[in-house]
């Protein structure tokens, strides 16, 4: 009776975690083997499911007849530019939160969270206004600020909630070797916290890796786009004429690097997203 | 000892930051809000009263909105509930479950535009071909099926992180809870509506607001699945705030709409976070 | 090597927890002095008042006469060992004892040179290239300790450095360590709670409580002359017993026990609590002149000696006594060497001076 119980739920967590799995993977499964259908069987009615005959022409046509390169350039630039920005404003904020005692620590950390709340469309506008003043369309500056601001709050929570595990007794053993406040931030507490700095790093650069609000108002030159912006505008033209199969090799080609980095850093992630969320 | 003034210096970036990304953009938008062609007033929110499309937006963010919402936390639960239990394989099971999360959503909503399609799109050939439907949906064509679609894409995209926000919440509670209560005597659908929703909540909350807030604020994916169609049945106030800046060079009119959002939104927020107080003040 | 200084210190936590409170101590060039005290007691925040780690809200700190009360702690050149190491886990143990020269702006040769000194001497030269986590706790506490030396500074700071050691290592350490410091000849402020630490180590021990000192003497002093009830329980292992006595005639009285004190001139009290060490009870089979009889309620063998408590009219007490010497629930007459009576005031707990020959 009991065994069969067992035997009875077993199969159903089985049912379960391939539901799941194929809810998860199924969109995106399904730009695969479009991505690498030749290009008339893409268009076949019926759909073909499994390609008949495996072909990367798709991939080939992507960057010889688009600047995906460069897009692919500029997505990598501002998105690391914008990482390096948020880490190197939030981390000595983060620092001075959680461990030199500041007053109003609770409502200034409740401020930036602020900073946070908020969709990107409430910030366009004014946006738009200075990017224009400053002459920086098509400029990645007008992309890697913004993000790094806009991520700020995430790596100021993140690094806080880390930094207060360090313990205080480092931080004076520092203090009485000689180490400045900035020297312990750069020499002991941002080395000890690797694991929380790489974390921060991975959804920042995620955040910007995907952006497309800011990319798609602020680039108007073609070869200033960033992946998703280049990404939406191959969909252009006829309707007829969309080329479904460059687009989902598009696709996979931009995903990837995201699949491999969750399917790799998975651990970190959750912990990045859930680190300080609950706090009150 | 470092004088106390010095301290407040690592704020610096972070201040000129969000000074300049985030503090000043409100401030400068709740000032254009204001002026209008004949000078300063209220005329562009007397204007936005009488805008029949804003209404229409608003309303089609609402339905957004609250349609994604509500799918998202009961799959997001559902999927936390998985999740949570151990078995071999987990961790991977898990980093799966991330990777809709994680994808750019401009770039999968061109991968749901093309499932969608209605004649080569694998949506339709799946109903077609199990019966459920006669003949060929043109899913993003039709008013009503196009906000089901861009619904469906959206709740796909963001389960995840309601799974895991509410994953992070199932493990904070103490076991020994469920120990306590199954020795009492309650089964387990008891013990989820005793013990697991109740201690849940913050958790619900705090997802719902970061959800909510999001979802309302909607561009990418509307504007590459629909750019708001058909017939302006899918346009979301982000589009619309959108056209008006890109199109209609009235930044005046931009500006009090986008305050209008903002103000919402913040109201919003309290209420979640007064409820979320309120939750404190019983436990 | 430097005199230390401190004058008045006050810190307190929070509204009114007077951490220290209004302490003065003199430390003497190439003293080890012990601040010794339960936790709690203050004394781990006067060594971080010491370093600087800590703003004192009144009072000054002074090393080598030189006024360093607003100074940070790298501008004290003062070293100090944590209880937990505090290493920097993401350097190599070189790196750690290094950190401190190179931010000295020392040349490389020259902090080769004393960084090798250092390990010599701690006996940790096979481990310069070693993450703090690869490391025993004992070699962890060398390196600490190491990353103290190497810089040769004014005063060296111990913050309970050996309590995270097991018993054996513990011990063998303690030695190592006194002869390590007798033989640099540095200025040492060790903070410990371990009573035997500061007796076996000190030049001189300041017993802490409540964020006052108690009292500041050499081990002998702290240990025969305690200056209250509290400095007496608290130093000295099988613990002193307190019994609630009387005196009348210059005799000391509790049941039916009673011994003449001689020169005894308080008058401030009939009533004193008397304060008797194991090692002064004697024990004896037979009666005796000015013995007492009691039962003995428990014996605690320690190897080379035991401790008895034993119980006189509801009275307890203990003595020290030979392995084997008594038997649990036997009969026994105890005498106590009178000269050995500490006598305490029961309100203060202050000691009573008892003899005209007292120093």
């Amino acid at each position: 009776m009991n065994s069969h119980k067992k035997t009875t739920n077993r199969i159903l967590l089985i049912v379960l975690v391939a539901l799941i799995i194929s809810y998860s993977l199924a969109p995106f499964l399904w730009q695969v083997l479009t991505s690498i259908k030749p290009e008339k069987e893409v268009i076949s009615i019926p759909p073909t499911y499994l390609p008949t005959k495996v072909s990367f022409e798709n991939y080939k046509k992507v960057f010889m007849e688009k600047p995906f390169g460069w897009w692919i350039f500029n997505s990598v630039l501002v998105a690391m530019g914008a990482t390096l920005l948020a880490l190197a404003a939030g981390a000595p904020a983060a620092y001075a939160l959680a461990r030199l005692r500041l007053r109003g620590t609770g409502v200034i950390l409740k401020l930036i969270l602020v900073g946070a709340l908020f969709p990107q469309i409430v910030y366009l506008l004014p946006l738009f206004e200075m990017v224009s003043a400053l002459g920086l369309m098509n400029n990645p500056l007008a992309l890697i600020i913004p993000y790094a601001a806009l991520n700020v709050p995430f790596v100021v929570w993140i690094l806080y909630s880390f930094f207060r595990q360090v313990p205080g007794d480092l931080e004076d053993a520092a203090l009485v070797d000689g180490f400045s406040r900035t020297g312990i931030l750069v020499k002991i507490i941002l080395p000890v916290s690797a694991p929380a700095l790489a974390t921060t790093a991975i959804l920042v650069f995620i955040f910007a890796w995907n952006e497309f609000l800011f990319a798609f108002a602020f680039m108007s030159r073609k070869l200033a786009y960033t992946v998703p912006v280049g990404i939406a505008t191959l969909s252009g033209g006829s309707p007829y004429v969309i080329p479904w199969g460059q687009i989902a090799a598009a696709i996979v080609i931009t995903t990837m690097p995201v699949v491999i980095i969750i399917l790799a850093l998975q651990r970190r992630i959750v912990q990045g997203l859930t680190a300080g969320s609950v706090k009150g | 000892m470092d004088s106390v003034l010095k301290r407040y210096l690592f704020l610096i970036p972070v201040a000129i930051l969000l000074g300049l990304i985030v503090f000043y953009p409100v401030l400068r938008c709740a000032g254009l809000s204001f002026t209008t062609h004949d000078g300063l007033g209220f005329g562009n929110y007397a204007r936005a009263f009488g805008d029949a499309r804003l209404a229409a937006t608003l309303w089609n963010t609402t339905v957004f909105t609250v349609f994604s919402l509500v799918l998202e936390i009961i799959l997001g639960l559902a999927l936390a509930l998985c999740i949570n239990v151990s078995f071999r394989g987990r961790g991977i099971v898990r980093a799966i479950v991330l990777i809709p999360w994680a994808l750019p959503p401009a770039v999968m909503a061109l991968g749901w535009t093309w499932i969608f399609n209605d004649v080569y799109g694998v949506a339709s050939d799946i109903l077609y071909r199990t019966g459920l439907a006669s003949e060929k949906i043109a899913w993003l064509a039709t008013p009503g099926k196009a906000m089901l679609s861009l619904v469906i894409a959206d709740v796909w995209k963001t389960t995840p992180f309601v799974a895991i926000i509410l994953l992070a919440g199932l493990q904070s509670i103490p076991k020994s809870l469920y120990e306590a209560a199954a020795i009492d005597g309650a089964g387990p659908v008891r013990r989820f509506f005793m013990i697991t929703l109740p201690l849940l909540r913050p958790h619900l909350l705090l997802a719902v607001l970061f959800r909510g807030i999001q979802a309302f604020g909607v561009f990418d994916l509307i504007w590459v699945m629909t750019r708001g169609g058909p017939a302006g049945s899918t346009e979301t106030i982000s589009l619309y705030i959108y056209r008006i800046i890109y199109g209609y060079l009235n930044p005046g009119y931009a500006a009090a709409l986008t305050i209008i959002a903002f103000l919402i939104l913040l109201a919003v927020a309290v209420i979640i976070s007064i409820l979320n107080r309120r939750q404190h003040e019983l436990a | 090597m430097a005199r230390l200084e401190i004058k008045n210190l006050t810190r307190t936590f929070g509204s009114d927890v007077k951490a220290v409170d209004g302490v003065s101590l003199a430390v003497e060039e190439g003293e080890f002095l012990t601040l010794l005290g339960p936790s709690g007691c203050g004394k781990t925040t006067l060594l971080r008042l010491i370093a600087g780690l800590e703003t004192p809200e009144a009072g000054a700190v002074q090393i080598d006469g030189a006024d360093v009360t607003g100074i940070n702690p790298a501008g004290r050149d003062v070293a100090m060992v944590f209880q937990n190491y505090a290493l920097y886990p993401h350097m190599r143990v070189y790196d750690n004892i290094a950190v401190s020269l190179k931010l000295r702006k020392l040349g490389r040769k020259e902090i080769e040179q004393k960084v090798a000194h250092a390990a010599e001497m701690l006996g940790i030269e096979d481990l310069l290239q070693r993450l703090p986590k690869e490391l025993s706790g004992g070699q962890r506490q060398r390196v600490a300790l190491a990353r103290a030396l190497v810089r040769k500074p004014k005063l060296f700071l111990l913050d309970e450095p050996l309590s995270n050691l097991d018993a054996v290592l513990r011990e063998k350490t303690r030695a190592e360590l006194k002869m390590l410091f007798a033989r640099i000849g540095g200025t040492v402020i060790y903070v410990t709670h371990d009573q035997a630490e500061a007796i076996s180590m000190s030049s001189r021990v300041a017993v802490m409580r409540d964020g006052r000192i108690q009292q500041v003497g050499t081990p002998e002093k702290i240990y025969f002359s305690p200056a209250n009830s509290f400095v007496a329980g608290f130093v000295g292992s099988p613990s002193i017993s307190f019994i609630d006595s009387e005196i009348a005639n210059g005799r000391l009285i509790f049941g039916q026990f009673s011994v003449m004190i001689e020169g005894y001139r308080g008058v401030q009290s009939d009533r004193v609590v008397a304060g008797v060490r194991p090692e002064d009870v004697t024990l004896s089979g037979e009666p005796e002149a000015a013995a007492a009889e009691a039962t003995v309620i428990l014996v605690e063998p320690f190897g080379s000696f035991s401790v008895a408590t034993i119980e006189h009219e509801g009275i307890r007490l203990k003595a020290t006594v030979k392995p084997q010497a008594v038997k649990d629930g036997s009969i026994v007459f105890f005498r106590i060497a009178p000269e050995k009576i500490h006598l305490f005031d029961p309100a203060t707990g202050r000691v009573l001076e008892k003899r005209l020959d007292e120093d």
